[in-house]
């Protein structure tokens, strides 16, 4: 029974999805819309769930004094600073955005410029030419980055044969790159497609426990 | 009203599924499927897990985007019951990391059915489920963070990344865990590549399962697949002959718009 149910949902539930694709007047209906909105529902009891459940184990850490409770003490009390807060005031006020825009924005965008550092030393190990497809590979990006940079014109301007080096970059990136990423591309489609046949027919059920 | 690409889509879906249902069907039937080719991504998993062992390190597995209804978490769950079987048989701590609350309960219950299955309930932890929420980059440090503390001897990044695949593929590099790395995301592919050991490109990420178990059945699936993918190179190059012919003609891309 533990198994039967989920399967016996999840077939109906594609069955609805797929019909609703592919009929007109499913898709007018829109029930996969509707569909989503009870995962809405689940979503708002579960935050209240998230609430008590981090309330209870972080609580546990301060009482019992464990390692580094200060930071449980902190993110108990930021979540319900901002929770009564924006209760409070409205998701729409200026001050409540403001915690948002002025903290985790910023944050947010440290981490995303460290990439650039751990892009370096990742090109580092990936541009050395040790075979013959990595020695292709790193001439095409460093002709590539040369030619997205001013120099890249300086060497060779667009204006002379060929197109100079932002030419042969454009041939690069819209043809051989192109051809493979589509390649890849109608792989992932067959593969998707297989991969949900297979939990349409109940093949794929190791989300239910079975091997 | 017309929808562009209906008729051509549905009859795409019908042929392919009538060549998945044969190959199933055939499978059954215990008709011999054909060869599989090798994916040296999942062959090393067992490499990865028995050097964690030798190292008494664990074997971390995670995603950030996956949701109980993504393909890419079906995809999961192959690799999580098939790792987290081999942690529990060889006594490696085993962890995971989502970004998903559903995905997160479901990991948990994918986890235990595994150390069951090995004959050691007892193994799981409390801590061997973490849900961090999804937002990219405070999920991307908490992990990080973990990667330098814990130091995982294998790592493992299996489903749809973003940007945050180069920061957690270059520190698992820089503590000298081995990667397995598993996305359909192309435009991630190019740094999973540089960073790690072993990248799944594309559809191999959904080849797990099948994969793994060897159970024809599921094999039958992989080979339907393959089958598509000869349907498509066919098309294309009927296409390419076509336009050449009559380039006014474009008979392919017209009937894909039907």
């Amino acid at each position: 029974m533990k198994r039967q149910v989920p399967l016996i949902l999840t077939t109906a539930m594609a069955i609805v999805v797929f019909l609703s694709v592919v009929s007109y007047s499913l898709t007018e209906l829109q029930v996969q819309a509707k569909i989503d909105r009870m995962r809405q529902f689940m979503t708002a009891v579960l935050m209240f769930m998230g609430v008590a459940n981090l309330l209870r184990v972080h609580g546990n850490v301060i009482s019992k004094k464990e390692r580094n409770w200060m930071f449980s003490g902190w993110l108990l009390v930021i979540m319900f600073v901002y929770m009564i807060f924006g209760m409070a005031v409205g998701n729409k006020n200026l001050t409540y955005r403001w915690f948002y825009d002025a903290i985790i924005v910023p944050v947010n965008g440290t981490m995303y410029a460290l990439v650039a550092f751990y892009l370096t030393s990742a090109s580092y190990k990936a541009f050395r030419a040790r075979t013959a497809e990595a020695a292709i590979m790193m001439v095409c990006a460093a002709w590539v980055m040369v030619s997205n940079v001013p120099v890249g014109d300086f060497l060779w301007p667009s204006t002379s044969a060929l197109g100079g080096m932002a030419g042969i970059r454009d041939w690069i990136v819209s043809v051989p790159n192109s051809a493979v990423s589509r390649a890849i591309a109608v792989g992932i489609f067959l593969g998707g497609f297989a991969s949900n046949l297979r939990i349409f027919l109940g093949l794929e059920r190791r989300h239910l426990g079975a091997g | 009203m017309s929808v562009d690409g209906a008729v051509s889509g549905f009859i795409t879906a019908i042929v392919l599924m009538v060549i998945t249902w044969y190959y199933v069907t055939s499978a059954r039937r215990g008709k011999q499927m054909p060869e599989i080719r090798k994916l040296p991504g999942l062959d090393a998993i067992d490499e990865a897990i028995g050097r964690a062992t030798e190292m008494g390190r664990p074997v971390l597995l995670a995603n950030r985007t996956a949701d109980v209804g993504s393909v890419h978490s079906f995809a999961l769950w192959g690799y999580m019951g098939y790792v987290a079987g081999l942690c529990a048989k060889y006594d490696t701590n085993f962890i995971n990391i989502a970004g998903d609350y559903l995905a997160a309960a479901v990991n948990e219950e994918v986890i235990k059915q595994s150390y069951l299955e090995a004959g050691r309930p007892e193994a799981f932890k409390p801590d061997t489920v973490r849900y961090i929420p999804g937002d990219q980059w405070a999920w991307t440090s908490a992990v990080a963070g973990m990667l330098k503390r814990e130091r995982p001897a294998t790592t493992m990044w299996i489903g749809y990344f973003y940007a945050e695949s180069m920061t957690l593929s270059e520190v698992g590099a820089q503590i000298g865990a081995i990667q397995i790395a598993a996305t359909t995301n192309t435009a991630q592919l190019p740094f999973f590549v540089a960073a790690c050991d072993y990248t799944l490109i594309g559809e191999e990420e959904y080849a797990a399962s099948a994969y793994l178990s060897k159970e024809p059945m599921l094999t039958g699936t992989l080979v339907a697949e393959d089958v598509g993918k000869f349907i498509v190179v066919v098309v294309v190059v009927l296409g390419v002959i076509a336009q050449l012919v009559d380039p006014k003609a474009n008979l392919i891309s017209n009937w894909l718009k039907f």
